[in-house]
């Protein structure tokens, strides 16, 4: 990456504060990413969620293998509708294993039931949690064909979240809506990234009377209230497209509604970034305008544009939440948490299925781990300015 | 003369992340009445820091060691400015013995209240004068520091005002209340040249006239040997090298003053080359041991520069400086 | 005094401008859906037993004026926006105004007191906050502003309701009692709707507070660490004088700043919740508009009162700033 001053003065300083002459050394040749990552690691919290993050990007990437079941109705057990989870336990009245075990669930019928189905736990019979079992068959990212699950059971099913209306398996799907919450929040920021990046470039580069037009129209576009506006978008998409339609169409809209933000914040940068001292000095040794664009400009903020892009990530996946919660986003086969809370507002759930909201708290969790990471990221790339907003 | 403020054994350090950082260790000195002292030093060499323990202004991770004292002589007696624990009893010494302006005129003014609001709020604290008869002694006093429509400047912003324009404004602030003792913190950096002169001129006036004591922060020798009538040198938080004005800047004895001289560009022979202090001043968590100059002394003596702290030596009544090569010459 | 109202005409027109803009946007928007207001409508006839042929969708056009150019019939539309009139909706065949009516102003007023409980909160604790090193204090006000903008608030909704529902048996839903519904205006009426109305106000103001409290936060700190604060401290300005009228006065501008945003942030979580808890007014409208009938007249109307409510609200705050910063009003007169 360029040496800039910026990066330069800012490396002074932080030498300075250190002092010792190597770790000086390295801070004057050491990039602006290494810098952040430097002041990022300090921050016990934001690496705490990092890790977090991490790994629900992990289990995002693998929900096939980490999941017992196929989230769609193709996994579903049609035995064990609404049914509550199912704990592995290691001990019960016969004695102690150490394989974990469930009990058989029956479904029995009879006169004292008054003819309704009925679940009862047979205590006697034990079935065991296996591992490494040969499942459905799969495709991990979509393209790598793969058969091993994580756990499976010997014999029938096994539910650690429960299961929802159609039998499907929660925790399943609650592994899959994670992946499909990055994937949405990954296309919505790409894209709304790609119109900032056109529209915010155009603008902070010229400057002038463009930027005063186009800063007007991104301002008005801002004060539309997005969701209602989103809402309004996606309730006239035509119903006969496919649930993999539905997606995409989804993840670009969320895109088109989200770059006004990021077009203000690259215009932002690129003003200041555009009159400062080495520009000028770039320019005034001969560089070509696309030399001191693609060799000064862009790197000098390209790491502060990373952190703006993972400050809205999850402002994308609440936003797709929330539209398949109304029913205007994602559909069912896709699981995503607004797909799964659905039908949670009727009482109907919230009295008797209360497993339903065991993705929620993946999903918060989720979300928080974001925004620790873009904060720690945001005051390590930045810190002069401990604003929080 | 009577002393006027006795600062003894002033050990500060900072509450930080990086754990406790020392940021003055064991200085002593004293001012007495109408006495003009110059606090030089780099910037981080604790000038600054020093200044503000004499009101007790350090920020909230300010750690004063055990041993430090600070004894200011108002006309009710000694009071230990230290062990006043509320701000409400520390009023008698912010604002009222001591006032203190700093570098940037335009930042210490609160940017949405008028200047003559500051300023009588400053009276009011400080006496019991009605809002009236306060805004008649500011006007004077914008008047006297050489602001003109002194009437009209009173209602205005910091923002309205020239930079020289805001520092005599602060000025005026400063000496409102009649202070025995006012802390400069490089007043005329922040300002062009030809201001500077101007405000180092009126500072000059206004001492003869008010009789006060003066600490002048500055990193800028000329500056204090056109108004000092003592200097003290410090280096990296503590003391090294005190005297009067003419003595130390003819006569260096610190290694460190002596660089700091030699680095001035001499106008009578424009053609010598500079020479900086070598090397950089060391990071206040990592603190040299034995004297804190020696990782960029050109002139060590001996281990003991790098294992043991110098001790104050005389050499004469007024000239001391703490280096080891003149203990040896002393014994 | 002439100068300000100059300034304050210049800040009308330009939200007027933004209005317009943001009309043509929504118009425009209404424009690309597929299908237009007479095949919406005749294909709801449709359903309910009429046959219609394409001379009668012609026809229909030609009477609704969508035979039009597009440039004149965004002209009226917005002609008629500034006055309040918004058409028929397209399949209701109702006066848009007449049917948005008392609901409009009712989530208005929702919306705007939840951003006052924000800041009626946020301003205190967040200045107490900002000035405090109490760690406990401030670990615990950050956490709990992550929980504010980590839970959005429909899943705070749904989760009052589930615990209501749990362990009350009731669900706190809709904004009046039956009885009330479709009374008119009385006294009751309103204890009615008071004793109703707290659970969304605390919902929508639940994150609001959340985001509001990090921005007073912030702004305080940065005023905090201003070099006029210690020039007051080494003035003898102290305690409360010394908190409230120098860092915290001169954080008030931004923060008055801010409002527009917030406002703009509880319009988007309105509907959902709306939904949510089934209330009556324009949040859960707009979602009937949308997701029923696809309404587009409808939709329309609702987001550009939406937005005009946020332009309307950040004009107030940039003459009040103007009055409360002496830094713009010098600009101003100058």
């Amino acid at each position: 990456m360029t040496e800039t001053p910026e990066t330069f003065a800012e490396a002074a300083r932080a030498a300075n504060e250190r002092g010792d002459q190597s770790a000086k050394e390295a801070y004057f040749t050491a990039s602006q990413r290494q810098l952040i990552w430097a002041r990022f690691k300090k921050q016990r919290s934001a690496m705490i969620a990092g890790i977090i993050l991490l790994l629900m990007i992990l289990s995002g990437i693998f929900a096939p293998f980490l999941s017992p079941y196929d989230p769609t109705v193709a996994g579903r057990n049609k035995d064990y509708l609404n049914g509550a989870p199912t704990i592995p336990q290691f001990c019960d009245k016969n004695g102690c294993s150490l394989r974990p075990f469930l009990h058989t669930i029956e479904r029995v019928r009879s006169i004292e039931t008054n003819f309704r189905w009925v679940e009862q736990v047979n205590e006697d019979e034990r079935r065991y949690v296996q591992f490494f079992v040969e499942g459905a068959p799969y495709k991990i990212l979509g393209f790598i064909p793969a058969q091993t699950r994580l756990f499976g059971m010997d014999k029938g099913f096994i539910h650690l979240f429960g299961t929802d209306a159609a039998g499907k398996d929660i925790f399943s799907r609650t592994l899959h809506a994670i992946w499909t919450s990055l994937q949405v929040g990954s296309i919505g920021v790409f894209i709304a990234f790609f119109l900032a990046l056109i529209i915010g470039g155009v603008s902070g580069y010229y400057g002038g009377w463009i930027d005063g037009v186009i800063q007007m129209i991104t301002d008005a576009v801002r004060t539309v209230p997005a969701i209602p506006l989103f809402m309004a978008v996606a309730a006239f998409m035509p119903p006969e497209l496919s649930a993999e339609e539905r997606f995409f169409y989804i993840s670009l809209i969320l895109g088109f509604i989200g770059w006004p933000t990021l077009a203000r914040r690259v215009r932002t940068h690129l003003l200041t970034e555009r009159n400062q001292e080495y520009v000028l000095a770039a320019q005034l040794s001969g560089a070509s305008s696309g030399h001191v664009i693609r060799r000064h400009l862009l790197p000098s903020f390209t790491s502060y544009i990373i952190v703006d892009l993972v400050i809205s990530f999850p402002y994308m996946v609440l936003s797709e939440t929330a539209l398949s919660f109304i029913g205007l986003g994602l559909k069912d086969p896709v699981s995503s948490l607004g797909v799964m809370l659905q039908n949670a507002t009727s009482a109907d759930v919230m009295l008797n299925y209360q497993w339903y909201f065991i993705p929620v708290i993946f999903f918060i969790v989720l979300v928080m781990a974001f925004v620790f990471v873009g904060d720690g990221l945001r005051d390590a790339a930045d810190p002069y300015s401990d604003t929080h907003k | 003369m009577s002393a006027l403020i006795e600062v003894e054994n002033l050990t500060l350090s900072f509450r930080t992340d990086e754990g406790l950082v020392t940021a003055v260790e064991d200085v002593s000195f004293r001012l007495d009445r109408g006495e003009v002292m110059g606090l030089v030093g780099e910037s981080g060499s604790g000038k600054s820091v020093t200044a503000k323990s004499l009101m007790h202004l350090n920020a909230r991770n300010a750690v004063y060691a055990p041993g430090s004292r600070i004894t200011l002589h108002t006309e009710t007696g000694p009071l230990d400015v230290l062990s006043l624990r509320r701000t409400a009893d520390l009023k008698v010494v912010r604002g009222g013995a001591i006032s203190m302006i700093f570098q940037e005129p335009m930042a210490s003014f609160a940017p949405a209240i008028t200047i003559g609001k500051q300023m009588v709020e400053q009276l009011q604290l400080h006496s019991d004068m009605s809002k009236r008869e306060a805004r008649a002694i500011s006007v004077e006093m914008l008047d006297r520091v050489g602001i003109s429509d002194a009437s009209r400047r009173f209602d205005q912003y910091a923002f309205e005002l020239s930079g020289g324009m805001r520092q005599r404004a602060m000025i005026a602030m400063a000496l409102s209340t009649k202070p025995a003792l006012l802390i400069a913190d490089e007043p005329t950096t922040a300002l062009d040249v030809t201001i500077q002169a101007q405000v180092i001129d009126l500072m000059k006036d206004l001492v003869d006239e008010f009789r006060m004591g003066i600490i002048f922060i500055t990193h800028d020798l000329g500056v204090v040997a056109q108004t000092c009538d003592r200097v003290n040198v410090m280096y990296l938080g503590r003391l090294i090298e005190e005297g009067p004005v003419r003595e130390v800047i003819a006569n260096p004895k610190h290694p460190y003053t002596q660089g700091l001289i030699a680095a001035l560009p001499k106008l009578d022979d424009l053609d010598a080359p500079l020479t900086p202090v070598p090397g950089d001043i060391p990071s206040p968590l990592e603190r040299p041991s034995g004297c804190v100059f020696h990782t960029r002394c050109s002139q060590i003596v001996g281990p003991e520069c790098r294992a043991d702290l110098p001790r104050d030596t005389r050499i004469d009544a007024t000239h001391q400086v703490a280096c080891h090569i003149y203990r040896e010459v002393a014994e | 005094m002439l100068n300000f109202a100059r300034f304050v005409v210049t800040r009308a027109i330009m939200a007027m401008v933004t209005l317009i803009i943001v009309s043509l946007v929504v118009f425009t928007l209404m424009e690309l859906v597929p299908g237009d207001c007479a095949e919406r409508y005749l294909a709801f006839k449709n359903t309910q037993g009429s046959t219609i042929s394409l001379a009668d969708i012609e026809n229909e056009r030609a009477r609704l004026g969508l035979d039009r150019p597009f440039l004149e019939r965004w002209g009226k539309w917005i002609v008629g926006a500034f006055q309040g009139e918004f058409g028929d909706s397209c399949i209701l065949r109702v006066n848009i105004a007449r049917l948005l009516g008392d609901k409009f102003w009712l989530s208005l007023s929702i919306c705007l007191a939840s951003l006052a409980l924000a800041y009626t909160i946020a301003i205190p604790v967040g200045i107490i906050a900002a000035s405090s090193n109490n760690a406990l204090l401030n670990n615990t006000l950050r956490i709990l502003s992550y929980l504010g903008l980590a839970m959005p608030n429909f899943l705070l909704a749904l989760m009052i309701m589930l615990f209501s529902t749990v362990y009350f048996n009731e669900t706190l839903t809709g904004l009046f009692s039956p009885e009330f519904r479709d009374a008119p205006w009385t006294w009751e009426k309103i204890v009615d709707l008071l004793k109703h109305a707290w659970l969304p106000i605390f919902i929508l103001g639940w994150s609001a507070t959340a985001f509001a409290l990090q921005t007073v936060r912030a702004l305080m700190s940065d005023e905090i660490g201003k070099l006029y604060v210690t020039a007051a401290a080494a003035r003898g300005v102290h305690g409360r004088k010394l908190l409230w009228n120098y860092p915290a006065r001169h954080a008030l501008g931004p923060i008055v700043n801010s409002l527009g945003f917030d406002l703009n942030r509880i319009f988007n979580e309105l509907p959902i919740v709306a939904l949510i808890l089934t209330l009556t007014d324009a949040g859960s409208l707009l979602i009937e508009a949308l997701a029923r009938s696809n309404d587009q007249q409808l939709a329309g109307a609702i987001i550009f009162l939406l937005t005009a409510s946020i332009v309307a609200l950040n004009f107030f705050t940039d003459v009040l700033l103007a009055v409360l910063d002496p830094r713009v009003r010098k600009s101003i007169v100058r």
